[in-house]
Order: structure tokens, then C-alpha cells, then sequence
């Protein structure tokens, strides 16, 4: 498609709607001078900027049933216009009536005038493209709805000026698979160098329980306990390398808070290699324990354990091997996986795409959602997305194909493209990876 | 059979309505105070609009080419907005104070007293304050989108921000907490 329209990127906001001129971004002048004289003293820019933050916070819990909203607008507008072209027709017929009567009553050879309904407005939206086979279903009905990105929660939470450069996580929602646990692994750049970042949100009622600091000395390791201000306490652990010395630092971070209610975050920043092979950074590229202990402690975790689900671990192998279907081109850089849940990071030169097929046995609300998705000729459902911005994500984007087979089993390939990055993985590869025959060989029961 | 230019038409609705149906649906539950239902009936009534948009040869509205659709439909969802509750006369709960907030260890506090706040403020000054704080754009926007002058956006905005802080006490100290 040749028109592109802004995305909601990061906060959403409309391309030329003044950005930048409110309360967010410049607060010490609006106090002063825009955002009521009296309310802008009393508060103060800290307050400002504050409500900004609660404003932002509060609406980005909402997600949206974007495909619902889609085909409904397009509905409702389809009445709209027959309507307006009802009336564009009676107004005709009134004017074709009284020309007629005029041209009677003139009898002056004049024509009447040209008058006719426009042309149809119901035409349906097309089928989406790609997803080569499909049939029936619109653009609407094809398109994957809003999600949960754990990506763009830690993206939100990041300290000013940390670059994303990679990243990749699950997302949650209806039409996803269902988790346990919420990940989030992030590569980025503090101007101190590469450092890895890796989030999880999980619930103590069924994960693993994990132990609190050592009572005593532990080489390496450096544990400190601190209850917060919400009845929760915060794990703050440094580990330094094997050998001492080896870059006079600590070698990673890692800060695990749990409260009373069951959740758990642990945030986890580690030295990453130059991808050049060249030495590692130094330990000033991880973030701070107090950088970690924001991110940990931040409220919208909580929306994050909301859409989490008790799920058995999975300890299967695979029936097929992602490996095995890697497109021509493409270099396996890592790749791990279970039955359930498979990750490939492929390779090409200097560039680099995660890409991860996921398997579930659909329920009853994923099965809704594809009811209307275009149909396959084997009987499997369709919804995707192509070059979908990550909110949040400084650019990044992903592609996902979700496939519902007939047995009712839910199949998703999403490839992670890097910002900045040409896309690795084409829409069409991630199709023939979601749509190939040899998962065929996956026994829903 | 449609026409190829009404297929396009139709294509491009629907990339534009996917890409911003997400935010027009945040901004919606703000103005509403967590109302989705009438959140979602605000999204789906603008983008019918910009659906009628798209079906117009050039994109004429109103006697003029609507170059800047996803600005265009967000002036549509806020007066929509105050419009339904002109129509109405119901949409204000007034509330003499926010209930009681949940306790930390509960879920969506921010949300619920933000939400709860707002929802008990006239509707034009809900409109004000999520176009300000949540939309970030500047008082003359924020006129030209509800049609009034940069005068009455800051005497709303004084206003509302007044009321917002009576309601929410101490809970905007913690609202405001990074």
C-alpha cells in the first residue's frame, strides 16, 4: 500500500496536532504562561510533568479490539453514506422533478439538469494481502488486535537517554498465546557502551519460589534486602566475574521485587560483548541498581500480571524443529525451544532477527477472534500483522503470522526487527514459516 | 462490484484505521473515565466518519481536502464526545469526593483514582485535560480542536486542575510520583 499513516507509536499522537507544545514537553513554559496561570503556580512544573506521567500511565492500560473497531467503523460508515445517498437521491428526484415541472412551464428548449446518485458505497473492504490461498474475511477481519508488548512496558520505564538497539519479548492479550510468565530481553546502550536487559513478570502463586539474600558471605555476590514502601521487598543483587579483575567491575546486576500480592519482577542487566569481537565494555554500561530498582518497582507491572495464566511448564521436545524451516539465506545464530515455544536468531552479515513460533491449544476466546479471519483451503484461519511498530520500542517493529487450525490448534510466528534495521524477514517468509506443511506433524491433543 | 478507486479507498481506511483506532480508544476511556463501552461507541463513530472521508473523492469534507486524517479524527472523537453528552445532559457524575482507593497490593490503583477523578468533572473540562496532559498538545490546539478561544482553554484548564486536585488529595502527590 502506497499511503502510510501514522502508527501508535509510542504515545499515539496525530502527525502535525501540535506536538511537543503541551504540558509534556515543555512544562516550565506552560506552567507559567498556558496551563491556567493559578492551578500552573500552585503546581509547579514537577507537578506538570507529573500529571503527564499519570496521564500516560493510566491510558496506556487500555487496549483496544483494534479489528473489532476497524470493521464496526467501516460498518457504521457504510449506513452513513447509503443514507446520505438516500438523500442525495430523494434531493435529486425533488430537483429532477421540479426541472421537469420548469421545463413545462418554461417551454423554452433549455435541457434539465444532469442528476444522478453517486457511485456505490458498499463496497466491501478487500481481503488482506499475503496469506497466499485465503479467502473471504476483509483487511479488518485479517488484521492481528492490540497487545500487550512487555517490550513496550520496559521501554516506558527506561531511563532518559538508554537506547534500545534490540528487542524482543511476549506479548499478551486476547488472540496470544497464553503464558505464565511475561519476558521481556532488550539490548541497549546507556553511552557507556552494549548492556543486555532482561525483564520478568511472573506470580508467586505458581512460579518457582525463589530464596532471599545468603546469610552469609558468598564470593562473587553481593545480596542486599529492602522492604518498599508498598509491603513488597526488593532483592538487589551485584555479581562480579570469575576472575577478578577481569574488567574491575561487577559483571552483572540483577534486582527481584516481590509484594504481597504475589507479584514477582526481576530486572536483569549484563555486560554484552562488542559485536565486532572487540572487549566488552566496562561495567559502568549496566544500569545502576537504582535504574533497576525503578524499573522493578513500577506499578504497570501489576496490568502485566493481569494477563498472565497459570500454564504447565513445558518439558517436551519439539515434533519440529524450527531449524528445519529456517528461509535460504538466513544463518541459524542460536536457537532454543520446546514443544510449545521455539526461538531462532538468524543471521545475515552484521544484521540479526529473533524469530519465535509459538504453539497453544486455542481457547474459546482466541477461537473468536479468527471466526471472521480469511479461510485457507485446508481450513485454517489467518491473522497477521506486517512491520507492526512495538509501542514504546524506539522504532522497533515485528511480524507476526498467527495461524488457528482446523484441530484448534493456535500456531504464531513473530519475527523482531531491530530499529534502524532494513527487515530481515520478509511478511512472505514469516507466512511460509507459520503456514508450512510440516507442522502438520504437531499433535494438538 | 466495487469500483478499484472505492477498493483503495476502502484499503486505506482500513491501514489508517488500524494504526490509529489504539490511541483514538485510549483517548476515549480518559474522556469517559473508564467508560469502554461508551469509549468504544465514541472510536467506532469517528472512524465511520473517516471511513466517509476516505470514500470522497480527494478527501473533501466539509467543503475542504482533509490533509492530516489522524488530526482531523481526533478533533472528531473530542467533539463527539461533548457532543453525546450535550445530547444527553447525563454524562456528568458529579461526585462530592473520589470513593476510597484500593490498597497497594490491589491492582490498577493509578488507574481507578485517576479515571474515578475525572469522570467526575464537567465534560469540557475532561476533554481540556486529556487534550493537554495525555495528548500533549498546546492551548491553541487544544482550542481549534473544541472550537473555543485560548482564553476559555486556560480558564478551563485553571479550573479543572483545581477541582482534579480537591478530588484527588493527597493521591495526585502519588499520581505525580515518577
Amino acid at each position: 500500500m502506497s499511503a502510510r499513516f501514522d502508527h501508535d507509536d509510542a504515545h499515539g499522537r496525530a502527525p502535525g496536532d501540535a506536538r511537543g507544545r503541551g504540558p509534556g514537553q515543555d512544562a516550565e513554559r506552560e506552567t507559567g504562561q498556558d496551563a491556567g496561570r493559578d492551578a500552573g503556580r500552585d503546581a509547579g512544573r514537577g507537578s506538570e510533568e507529573g500529571l503527564v506521567r499519570a496521564f500516560r500511565a493510566t491510558g496506556e492500560q487500555f487496549l483496544a479490539d483494534t479489528p473489532r473497531l476497524v470493521e464496526a467503523g467501516a460498518a457504521r460508515g457504510r449506513r452513513r453514506r447509503r443514507g446520505q445517498l438516500s438523500l442525495v437521491s430523494g434531493a435529486a428526484a425533488l430537483v429532477l422533478a421540479v426541472g421537469a415541472l420548469t421545463a413545462v412551464a418554461q417551454s423554452d428548449g433549455r435541457p434539465a439538469p444532469a442528476v444522478g446518485p453517486a457511485a456505490s458505497g458498499t463496497a466491501p473492504v478487500p481481503p488482506s494481502a499475503g496469506a497466499s490461498g485465503a479467502s473471504g474475511g476483509s483487511a479488518a477481519d485479517a488484521a492481528l488486535p492490540e497487545e500487550l508488548h512487555t517490550v513496550s512496558v520496559v521501554g516506558r520505564l527506561l531511563p532518559p537517554g538508554v537506547r534500545i538497539l534490540s528487542s524482543s519479548g511476549s506479548t499478551h492479550g486476547p488472540g496470544t498465546v497464553p503464558a505464565g510468565e511475561a519476558t521481556a530481553y532488550l539490548l541497549v546502550d546507556n553511552g557507556h557502551g552494549r548492556s543486555g536487559l532482561t525483564v520478568s513478570v511472573t506470580d508467586t502463586r505458581w512460579a518457582e519460589r525463589a530464596g532471599g539474600c545468603p546469610t552469609g558471605q558468598v564470593a562473587g555476590r553481593e545480596c542486599h534486602q529492602v522492604p518498599d514502601a508498598d509491603g513488597g521487598t526488593m532483592f538487589v543483587n551485584t555479581w562480579l566475574p570469575p576472575s577478578s579483575g577481569a574488567s574491575g567491575g561487577p559483571a552483572f546486576r540483577d534486582v527481584r521485587r516481590e509484594d504481597p500480592g504475589g507479584l514477582r519482577v526481576v530486572v536483569h542487566s549484563s555486560v554484552e560483548a562488542a559485536p565486532d569481537g572487540g572487549p566488552a565494555p566496562g561495567p559502568e554500561s549496566l544500569l545502576t541498581p537504582e535504574q533497576l530498582t525503578a524499573v522493578a518497582a513500577s506499578p504497570a507491572w501489576r496490568s502485566v500480571r493481569e494477563a498472565l495464566v497459570q500454564v504447565p511448564a513445558d518439558t517436551r521436545a519439539p515434533d519440529v524443529r524450527l531449524t528445519d524451516l529456517v528461509p535460504a539465506g538466513l544463518k541459524v545464530g542460536s536457537y532454543s525451544g520446546t514443544w510449545s515455544e521455539q526461538l531462532v536468531v538468524l543471521v545475515d552479515g552484521t544484521r540479526e532477527v529473533n524469530l519465535v513460533v509459538q504453539v497453544a491449544k486455542a481457547d474459546q476466546v482466541t477461537r473468536s477472534w479468527f471466526a471472521q479471519a480469511p479461510v485457507r483451503p485446508d481450513g485454517s484461519r489467518v491473522r497477521a500483522a506486517a512491520d507492526r511498530p512495538v509501542p514504546d520500542a524506539q522504532g522497533a517493529t515485528e511480524t507476526v503470522v498467527a495461524v488457528l487450525r482446523p484441530d484448534g490448534l493456535l500456531l504464531r510466528a513473530t519475527a523482531f526487527c531491530p530499529a534502524g534495521h532494513d527487515v530481515l524477514l520478509t511478511r512472505e517468509q514469516v507466512e511460509a514459516v507459520a503456514l508450512s506443511p510440516t507442522w502438520s506433524a504437531l499433535d494438538a491433543r | 462490484m466495487a469500483s478499484a478507486a472505492a477498493r483503495g479507498a476502502d484499503a486505506e481506511y482500513a491501514e489508517f484505521a488500524a494504526n490509529r483506532s489504539g490511541h483514538l480508544y485510549r483517548s476515549a476511556c480518559l474522556l469517559t473515565g473508564g467508560d469502554t463501552h461508551l469509549a468504544e461507541d465514541l472510536v467506532q463513530e469517528t472512524l465511520s466518519r473517516m471511513y466517509a472521508v476516505w470514500r470522497r473523492p480527494g478527501r473533501f469534507f466539509s467543503g475542504r481536502a482533509i490533509e492530516n486524517p489522524a488530526g482531523y479524527a481526533q478533533g472528531v472523537l473530542y467533539r463527539q464526545f461533548i457532543s453525546h453528552h450535550r445530547r444527553r445532559s447525563a454524562g456528568e457524575r458529579p461526585i462530592a469526593e473520589v470513593p476510597d482507593r484500593p490498597g497497594p497490593e490491589e491492582d490498577g490503583t493509578l488507574r481507578v483514582t485517576l479515571l474515578e477523578a475525572l469522570a467526575a468533572l464537567p465534560p469540557r473540562d475532561r476533554a481540556v485535560l486529556v487534550l493537554r496532559y495525555w495528548e500533549d498538545v498546546s492551548v491553541e490546539e487544544t482550542a481549534t480542536i473544541l472550537r473555543c478561544g485560548s482564553g476559555a482553554v486556560r480558564t478551563r484548564t485553571s479550573r479543572a486542575l483545581v477541582r482534579l486536585r480537591a478530588l484527588l488529595g493527597d493521591g495526585l502527590t502519588d499520581l505525580a510520583r515518577p
